[in-house]
């Protein structure tokens, strides 16, 4: 597994070639669930940041994840594909960081619910 | 290769489980809320006030898809069973921080109204009543008997009719009758 900021730092390193690097996320401090990951997108004089998780997860879309950044800030998720129902999102929610992911620091938010269990719950996960 | 600690969470979530039908508990004197922000209620509401009904906690928040899913069978229970001795009280917890608006009152209001809601329910923005019964996922339920002790618990979306929304409707029905 990439450590934290190694696996940003391989994010910024890719950036000529237009590649993204993938970083695991720490496990989440205050709910049983694992497997969202934050990807990492050199985009203009930003950083395109990704939160995926695995198939077998769905986020809640009705509560967009949100990162509480270090500074106060809160950077927010969005994505245009949704279910039906506007319940869960269809595709990855992106957010778009101001500056390069190597000096992200913040508290992850979402609600993420693994399928079939018919339950939410909020992952809280400290970058 | 995930992390050591990834493995023991992931352990965990599988022994963890969710109780989506109501378990029986020993049953234990509910503790006291003191929820003082309360709406379709003139004032607030106290569990020794509710001593002789039947009391069904739902933990909920309107942002959660299988809280909103739940509500009609609670609806349903309410209509059925208040006039019998049953107080619905919906117990609105946030899972985000105030940004994301489900800390404020009119945004409740207004999920209460779209749902058809109408038995009380407490503003719990300081999570102290969900961490007071240790609710860990939304929706889920607590039924306490007419002497104040919770006898069931459960967590996760039903409907009405479905076999979840049968074992309540027996466990409450239960309940009213002694």
């Amino acid at each position: 597994m990439m450590s934290g900021r190694a696996g940003i730092g391989c994010a910024i390193a890719l950036a000529a070639a237009a590649a993204a690097c993938r970083r695991d996320v720490p496990a989440p401090v205050t709910a049983i669930i694992t497997g969202p990951q934050l990807t990492f997108e050199p985009s203009g004089r930003g950083t395109l940041v990704r939160l995926i998780v695995p198939d077998s997860q769905e986020i809640n879309a009705r509560i967009p994840p949100a990162i509480e950044l270090s500074d106060g800030s809160v950077l927010r998720f969005a994505a245009a594909g949704v279910t039906p129902d506007s319940a869960y999102y269809t595709e990855a929610p992106v957010a778009w960081l101001s500056y390069p992911a190597d000096t992200l620091h913040g508290l992850l938010r979402a609600g993420i619910c693994n399928r079939g269990e018919l339950v939410c719950r909020a992952v809280k996960v400290r970058l | 290769m995930r992390s050591p600690l990834f493995l023991a969470v992931a352990t965990a979530a599988i022994g963890a489980g969710v109780f989506s039908v109501p378990h029986r508990t020993d049953p234990r004197p509910a503790p006291a809320w003191a929820n003082t922000q309360w709406l379709n209620a003139p004032a607030p509401i106290t569990l020794a006030s509710l001593r002789g009904q039947v009391v069904l906690l739902n933990f909920w928040v309107f942002t959660c898809y299988n809280c909103t899913n739940t509500v009609p069978s609670l609806v349903d229970f309410d209509h059925r069973y208040r006039p019998k001795g049953l107080t619905i009280i919906g117990v609105h917890t946030p899972e985000f921080p105030p940004y994301a608006g489900e800390h404020d009152r009119a945004n409740v209001a207004r999920a209460l109204r779209r749902y058809g809601i109408e038995y009380p329910n407490a503003q719990d923005n300081d999570n102290r009543t969900w961490n007071l019964y240790g609710i860990r996922y939304w929706p889920s339920f607590v039924l306490i008997d007419k002497r104040g002790n919770i006898r069931y618990e459960g967590a996760g979306e039903f409907h009405v009719g479905d076999a979840n929304y049968r074992m309540w409707d027996m466990r409450i029905r239960e309940l009213l009758s002694e």
